[in-house]
């Protein structure tokens, strides 16, 4: 597996998805880190060290459109660097319209793509080759 | 006895004995002519007052009384025949008259009779019937409005008696006032019928549904114009969008183990495919297979609950129609080869742009194809032919297969609909059609079936042309790039 020294938040109170999702991003050499609920997300994904953030949206303590809404409003977060992609189950028009208001870089249904395809479009925007 | 001589005695007895007594009397006593002369003209001016009166004046009073009576409507009291001369024959055909009159006026009340119990069995009619019937004149006011109207709009007929029909009973689809506007389209018509389903009325109530027909008549009927029948479905749809929620709710549930099991299927055949026999790879592909159809079904029941809540939202851009086809069709084809049927694509390369949600409507090429693969035995092939239609492009999947019995027809597109004979041999939500029809229609496109049982199907589309100088015919974000999957912004994807 390449070695690769980007870090990706993973903001998502599912064990399971958390898991498999997980299991595959790290075996593409990405580093992961977990944050299961919405406010130790924001805290966290606020630090500016991840290259990417991954977003559920329902989620208890605060939805994940309120997490990148923050993150994109805020002045002190230091976000220069780090893309933000909502992955989530609920695939409304009106969420998804949202999340591209608050200037998400990405909005995926989880139902939709598989972890394979999940890792190739992460490789596209960090600018990895994928897999 | 005759009169004449009735009158000829009474003159002799009253008259001319007394007055030859008086004579007798005068030539006795010896009273001058003079007197005599008087006496006589007296006699003669009593005898002339009693003859007019008795044969000229009351029969005249007689009459007179008889042609009031008539003229007052009494035609119970008859006239005496039995008048003198001229009277009688007057009181004779007075008394024609009275008869002729009598019979007319039996003759008349009967009919009558029967025009009132005939309106009477009509208004029954008209207020028995459990859908709503109302009339329009030439100034699409409302000239009838039935007792069932009344009770499903909780309009009183008072209230809308003579009033325009938009101000009182404005009926919608999508926005557009269905009577009013269909009344103006068809005013040069001799005669046109529609029908609407799904038509919104906001009642007091609330917010009700109504299928409605009517027909259009261009020649004046007795004042009206526009026959209206419309059926109240408000119960009926609220129960059906009530199962379209619960389906959702529960599609909605379904999909996060349902994401896991797929990616834990592919991690498995991907981390361990390669250890396992070839049957245990199988079980795995079929697994995988299971879980994806899986997905699709509850997807398609998600898709719909946002056609029914008028979400279906397209982001459309102007597109190459061929490549579309080609690119869904190839998915398809490995499809239809696995089950030893064959697929054949039509295009030309002329066709003119259309504006697509690509999404949505490659949804619709992907439904028709794969109900035709469904529908098809073995050996056989599945054509798509696509082609220029009049301003407009039309798609064709045409397959040889079982075919759609007639009955089954009209339904074919509505929501939930599978007919007896699949249901049992094919698998399905019966929401394919349903979805196809509404991304179709929300192209701004129409969708129709033709089929023979036994010969086959034909499923067509048609999507209008770019109209070049509209300026919302590419309204899409070209920053944004769309898949099945989601989106992703395009300057996020970085380029090397």
């Amino acid at each position: 597996m390449p070695e690769t020294n980007k870090r990706i938040l993973f903001i998502e109170d599912d064990p399971f998805m958390v898991d498999m999702y997980s299991h595959v991003i790290e075996k593409h050499g990405y580093s992961v880190d977990v944050a299961t609920d919405g406010k130790e997300g924001l805290k966290k994904a606020k630090t500016g060290e991840y290259d990417l953030v991954l977003l559920d949206i329902m989620m208890p303590e605060m939805l994940g459109i309120e997490v990148l809404e923050n993150l994109r409003s805020d002045p002190d977060a230091d976000m220069e660097r780090t893309k933000v992609v909502v992955l989530t189950n609920l695939a409304q028009d009106d969420e998804s319209r949202r999340a591209m208001e608050a200037q998400a870089d990405g909005y995926l249904i989880k139902a939709d793509i598989t972890p394979s395809k999940l890792v190739d479009l992460i490789g596209q925007i960090l600018g990895e080759s994928g897999s | 006895m005759n009169w004449r001589v009735k009158l000829f005695t009474l003159i002799i007895l009253t008259q001319i004995i007394p007055l030859l007594l008086l004579g007798v009397l005068v030539l006795y006593l010896g009273f001058s002519f003079d007197w005599i002369l008087l006496a006589l003209l007296l006699l003669l001016a009593t005898i002339f007052a009693w003859g007019l009166k008795r044969y000229i004046t009351k029969p005249l009073n007689d009459l007179a009384e008889n042609i009031s009576n008539v003229a007052r409507g009494t035609l119970t009291l008859k006239a005496k025949e039995d008048m003198p001369g001229i009277f009688g024959s007057i009181a004779k055909s007075l008394n024609a008259i009275i008869g002729k009159l009598q019979e007319f006026v039996t003759r008349t009340q009967a009919e009558t009779e029967v025009i009132v119990s005939e309106a009477n069995r009509l208004r029954m009619i008209l207020n028995s019937i459990k859908d709503g019937v109302i009339a329009l004149d030439k100034d699409k006011r409302i000239i009838l409005f039935n007792k069932a109207a009344s009770t499903i709009t909780g309009l009183r007929i008072e209230e809308v008696a003579g009033k325009h029909v938009n101000e009182v009973l404005p009926l919608t689809q999508r926005k557009q006032l269905i009577l009013s506007d269909w009344f103006d389209e068809s005013k040069d018509s001799d005669m046109r019928e529609n029908v609407w389903e799904g038509v919104e009325f906001k009642s007091p109530e609330g917010p009700m549904v109504f299928d409605v027909e009517a027909l259009y008549v261009g020649a004046d009927l007795n004042g009206v114009r526009l026959m209206a029948t419309f059926h109240n479905r408000t119960q009926e749809q609220q129960i059906e969008d009530m199962k379209v929620d619960f389906v959702a709710l529960a599609a909605h549930e379904l999909r996060t183990p349902v994401t896991i099991i797929r990616g834990y299927i592919e991690i498995l055949e991907q981390e361990v495919g390669d250890q396992l026999d070839p049957e245990h790879r199988e079980f795995i592909r079929r697994l995988d297979i299971s879980a994806s159809q899986l997905a699709g079904s509850i997807n398609n029941i998600l898709h719909v609950s946002n056609i029914e809540h008028g979400e279906l939202s397209l982001n459309k851009q102007v597109a190459n129609w061929k490549e579309i086809v080609l690119t869904a069709c190839n998915d398809l084809n490995k499809k239809a080869q696995t089950q030893g049927k064959k697929l054949t694509v039509n295009i030309p390369d002329n066709l003119p742009k259309v504006s697509v949600d690509r999404v949505s409507i490659t949804e619709v090429i992907t439904n028709l194809v794969d109900n035709a693969i469904k529908y098809s035995e073995r050996d056989k092939t599945i054509k798509i032919i696509v082609r220029k239609g009049d301003k407009s492009v039309v798609t064709e999947v045409i397959d040889e297969g079982v075919g759609i019995p007639e009955n089954a027809m009209a339904k074919l597109f509505t929501k939930f609909y599978r007919s007896h004979r699949t249901r049992s041999s094919h698998r399905g939500t019966g929401l394919g059609l349903y979805m196809s029809r509404a991304i179709v229609e929300a192209h701004g496109g129409r969708i129709w079936v033709e089929s023979k049982e036994g010969k086959g199907s034909t499923f067509g589309f048609e999507l209008p042309e770019v109209d070049k100088d509209d300026p919302n015919s590419n309204n899409e974000d070209n920053s944004i790039t769309r898949d099945v999957h989601g989106w992703i912004r395009s300057h996020s994807i970085y380029r090397s």
